[in-house]
Formats: C-alpha cells, structure tokens, sequence
C-alpha cells in the first residue's frame, strides 16, 4: 500500500513539475543562449518611443509613416502601430537593425514569429511581415516573408533571392491579429500563419544578410496601418 | 522497489511526451531577480544616442558612435571612434548615470566579444568593468583586459582604489575580433579568472576592487588619428544579490 501510495505521490510531483506548477521556473536555467552559436531575441512592444532607435523593447528602426503606441488590449500587452499616412506610395517599414545593413545571413537556421495585424484588407494595402535584405526596396531584392499583395485576399508565402516563389497560402487575410512564424531550415523555408503549417518553399531560397522587418504600402492616398503585437527571433549556426 | 522505480521511468517519459514536445511552454527566460543580474547585448537595435545604444541602452563618452554594417556570424556591431583629435578617451558604459551599476566585489562574470581596429603605438585599449568616471584614465577601481600604447600582447588588470595587478596574458593583440572575459569570485577564494577566447589567460587574487562598477570599454588615441573599437556581444551575470 504504502509503495503505491509513493508511486501516486511521486507521479502527481513529476506532472505538476513538468507544466512547472511546483517548481520555480526562474531557477530552473539561465536566460542567456548560447552565444557562441545562436542568438535568441524577443520583443513584446511595452516600452519605448516611436523614434527610430526606440521602438519597442529592442530598439527598432522605422522608415516613413508614422509611428504610435496604442492603447493595450486583454491579451496583447504592448502594440505599436504603424502608419503610411495618406501619401500613396509610402513604404512604411519597421526593422530590427536600424543600420542601412542587414544583419543575420539568411541561410543560416532560424525562425520568426511576428504577430501582428492589418488593420486594412482592400486592394490599396500591401503588407510583407518577415525578412528582407532592403526594408525600403518594394519587394526587397531577397528575403522570406508572407505578403498580402494589393490585390490578394489570401496571405502568400515568398521566398525571394534573384527570382521569387509565391505560395498561396489558402488562408484568408482578415483584420485580425494572427501569427506569422517560418522556419529556415537547410533546404526549405515553411511558414506558418497561428500555428499551421500552410507553405513549404524550398526555391528562391536567400543567404544574403538579412534584417526581420514589417512593411506596409498603401496604393492610394489613404491611410493603411498594421500593428505589431510581438516579435521572436531564434538563431543558430553562427561561428564567432 | 523494482516496481516504484519502472513506474517512475514511465512516469517520466510520458511527461516528457506529454508536456516536453513543446519546449516554449516550460522554460523561462527569466532570471531569480532576488539573487542575480543576467543580461546581454547583440547590439543589433537601438540608436547611437547614449541612452539608447544596443537593446539594453548603453551611454558613451566622446568619440562617435555608429552601427556598422553586420557581416556573416557578426549580427550588429557597434562601433566607438574616438575622432581624430588626440587624447580622445572614448568610453561605451552600461549606465548613463554618472553612477556605476553593481560591486565589483559580488561575485559575477562578464564576457565581451570586441575589436580593436588597430594594433599600434598610438591606442590603447581598456575592455572589462570600470567605475564610473568613464573618462578617467585609467579608471580609479576596474576588472579588465588592457593593451595600452606601447603593448604587443593583452593585460589582464584587477585595479582598486588607483593601484593595480597587472599580468601579461601571452596573448597577442590583433585587430580581429576577441572575446574578453573574467569571472569574479567571492568565496572560498577572492580571485578573478581572465580568459581570452575561453581559455584561462590569468588568475589573479590581489588589488580586488569594492567600488560600484559597471561594464565598459575605453579607447583611446595618443596622436591626432581616428582610433576604433567595434562591439558585437555582451553578457554579464551577477550574483549573490539580497533584495
């Protein structure tokens, strides 16, 4: 009895450990990554100013447009927007590395995730959530992003380097927030838009230096905005 | 016995089926904030406005700053010039305030993966932790790597209180990218470990600052030329804190 008794108490601890609820999960591993190797970045969007240098908890850059900070919503603390303004034709990015540069190769392995949400879905709105080795080139000569084109109402997967493949997703665009995630692995790129697998790319595929970015465009002298919500990065293959 | 023990193995591989396939759901990224400091920089963000260099904000004193294009396994790279007028000493420190951040005395470690663009009689070099007057050369209390005008190879230096233990690494200087770390420990013996590209370079246990210290780098030029270093990572971690 009594061993039975130390097999249930020993499998309530190691499920309740496992879903971290009877451990501190803060003393369980350092926040650092290996360095060496990899890069690790998050974002949430809670601090900092609209200036470029300032945006978020990193320290985006941000070209043309405007840039504010709304109000939080239940489940999304921290959003920035971005704006085009009513001039048409205004490339309206937001980049990690607010150098001219870029700054991680693209063939190395690495995933990102943006959430975001286009607050616009009509044929006057581009929208490229991902990487690209030129935020102000349109499209940028080479990168791995989802693109709603002016005149797509589904979301496309694009791999640009020299030529592009453009995946049709299946997946509606809406005015919600969702989840743009992909993958770089060593011969193909798949994305995923709030979890599911909708693309595999495996041509066109990038190594050139290459900077996480959100560029909207609008087609006409309206407004178009999207807002950003969070952002990760994980990176390996560095050799340094 | 043989029963709890088979019991606990299966116990343990299901959870780690269970609940192990997604790893984002398990492990934190934050540290125990009672006990530690834990940060890093890429230097892949923010602006050249002291205040605002890096992702963590770090402020400068003289020279210019300016982000440098990456280059492959280099994303961002932060570069400190120190203009052409000499004597310049350029300095890149964590803490804007003219106060510094932690005790050099708590045990704790810091890395630095840097460049020293050039390699000549005219720069001098100061890489590690420093107190914060960031413009004094030297520092009066300090844990760093040190190439001054005249040196051909990295000293490692523990400075207290304007006198120092300085200790010839071996290691030659060069103008490719470095990575200088120490690790300070407190008990049971008070020593700092220097190490160059992770292997041990000195051990030193004498001239152990106290003073309020931060993260830091120096550069300076002796003749009327543009001197510069070039900043890729760093981390520092803390600890013994009681707060």
């Amino acid at each position: 009895m009594v061993k039975y008794a130390q097999i249930v108490v020993f499998c309530a601890w190691s499920m309740l450990a496992s879903i971290g609820l009877c451990s501190d999960p803060q003393v369980l591993e350092s926040p650092l990554y290996p360095y060496q190797s990899s890069i690790e970045l998050q974002d949430e969007f809670t601090s900092g100013t609209g200036v470029t240098g300032f945006v978020g908890n990193l320290g985006w850059g941000v070209g043309n447009g405007t840039t504010s900070i709304l109000t939080s919503e239940v489940n999304r603390p921290g959003i920035y927007r971005r704006d085009t303004s009513a001039v048409s034709g205004t490339i309206t990015t937001t980049n990690l590395y607010p150098h001219s540069s870029a700054n991680f190769a693209a063939n190395l392995p690495h995933r990102v995730v943006f959430i975001v949400r286009l607050n616009n879905n009509d044929a006057d709105t581009l929208l490229r959530v991902g990487i690209g080795n030129s935020t102000a080139g349109n499209p940028p000569g080479t990168g791995i992003y989802f693109e709603k084109a002016n005149a797509d109402t589904n979301w496309f997967c694009v791999t640009e380097s020299g030529g592009v493949t453009r995946t049709d997703s299946g997946v509606a665009v809406n005015t919600s927030f969702n989840t743009f995630e992909y993958r770089r692995l060593s011969a193909s790129v798949e994305f995923y838009l709030n979890g599911s697998r909708v693309c595999t790319n495996t041509t066109n595929l990038s190594s050139s230096l290459s900077n996480p970015f959100v560029q909207i465009i609008n087609n006409a002298a309206a407004s178009k905005t999207v807002d950003i919500d969070y952002f990760q990065l994980q990176l390996s293959g560095l050799t340094r | 016995m043989k029963q709890l023990i088979l019991s606990a193995i299966f116990i343990v591989v299901l959870n780690a089926i269970a609940f192990g396939s997604e790893s984002e759901i398990q492990r934190s990224s934050l540290y125990p904030y009672k006990s530690q400091v834990i940060f890093k920089d890429e230097f892949l963000s923010g602006s050249t406005t002291s205040g605002a260099i890096g992702t963590l904000g770090w402020g400068f004193s003289n020279g210019t700053v300016s982000q440098l294009p990456s280059i492959t396994n280099r994303p961002g790279l932060l570069r400190r010039d120190t203009g052409a007028g000499a004597g310049t000493v350029t300095s890149l420190r964590l803490n804007i305030n003219t106060s510094a951040t932690f005790a050099a005395d708590m045990s704790h470690d810091v890395l630095w993966m840097v460049r020293a663009n050039q390699n000549d009689t005219d720069t001098a070099v100061r890489v590690g932790s420093a107190t914060p007057t960031f413009t004094t050369d030297p520092p009066t209390d300090g844990i760093y790597f040190e190439k001054l005008y005249a040196d051909t190879n990295w000293f490692c230096i523990t400075r207290s209180a304007s006198v120092e233990t300085r200790t010839d690494s071996g290691i030659a200087v060069s103008t490719n990218f470095i990575t200088l770390s120490y690790q300070r420990v407190v008990s049971p013996t008070s020593s700092v470990v220097f190490q160059i590209n992770g292997t041990t370079v000195c051990t030193h246990t004498a001239t152990m600052p106290t003073a309020l210290v931060s993260p830091w780098t120096h550069i300076v030029n002796q003749a009327a030329a543009s001197k510069t270093l070039d900043h890729d990572y760093i981390q520092f971690r803390i600890y013994g804190l009681t707060r």
